[in-house]
């Protein structure tokens, strides 16, 4: 992994995505993402629980599903 | 088109049924060509099959089936992503997970499929509004309806 060190309002660029230091308080760091539209940004954390999710989904054994169906019959 | 899957043998399907995920699904981002598959027209669990790779296919459901107040904030930018202006335009549908005991099955409904059913082009998007988890049990709030419908007729 690359380390670099920064100081409050100074940037880093990653091809055309920038990510600025914008506060600094105790344990918490605020970065300000400037990137295109297209970029897809998210927490870490949340990231990996949605695709474990995806994962999970996409690991189902079963084949027919017009059983499962019976169980929303009112 | 004809369309290999592992479930279902080989499909035809019409070329303008497929979906297009510009950012393929989280987790998944290399496949990004989806159909949905149903036997029937109006059963609540579909298919979305790859169209890419026959053995990728996911569980799908309409999250207003199971709870109709559902309302996920997207954001701006999703929403021009997909070329609409307002979440009406698109649909949405919601990742099932079943389970060994299938009365226990969820949805996710922290990260839905929001799909431009005109131009054929979707995201899964991640909802940042914490209310709605990723795994809703869906049988739940259904057996509930019911007893509330019953509660009605009575």
């Amino acid at each position: 992994m690359l380390i670099l060190t920064r100081k409050l309002n100074e940037s880093i660029m990653i091809g055309d995505v920038e990510v600025k230091i914008t506060s600094l308080k105790g344990d918490y760091v605020k970065l300000g993402i400037k990137a295109p539209r297209e970029v897809p940004i998210h927490r870490k954390e949340i990231y990996d629980v949605i695709q474990k999710e995806n994962m999970e989904a996409a690991q189902t054994k079963i084949t027919d599903i017009s059983d499962l169906s019976a169980l929303f019959k009112k | 088109m004809k369309l290999q899957t592992a479930r279902f043998g080989c499909l035809e399907v019409p070329e303008a049924n497929i979906i297009y995920f510009p950012d393929g699904l989280i987790g998944f981002e290399r496949y990004k060509r989806y159909v949905i598959l149903s036997k029937k027209e109006n059963a609540p669990l579909r298919w979305l099959q790859c169209v890419d790779e026959p053995t990728l296919a996911f569980i799908i459901i309409s999250p207003f089936l199971f709870k109709n107040d559902y309302k996920p904030l997207v954001e701006k930018q999703d929403l021009a992503g997909l070329k609409v202006k307002d979440i009406s335009e698109l649909e949405i549908l919601a990742i099932v997970v079943v389970p060994d005991n299938p009365r226990d099955m969820v949805a996710n409904l922290m990260a839905p499929l929001l799909i431009n059913p005109k131009l054929c082009i979707a995201k899964q998007v991640i909802i940042k509004d914490s209310k709605y988890p990723t795994r809703y049990r869906i049988l739940d709030s259904f057996n509930e309806d019911r007893e509330a419908a019953k509660a009605l007729s009575c």
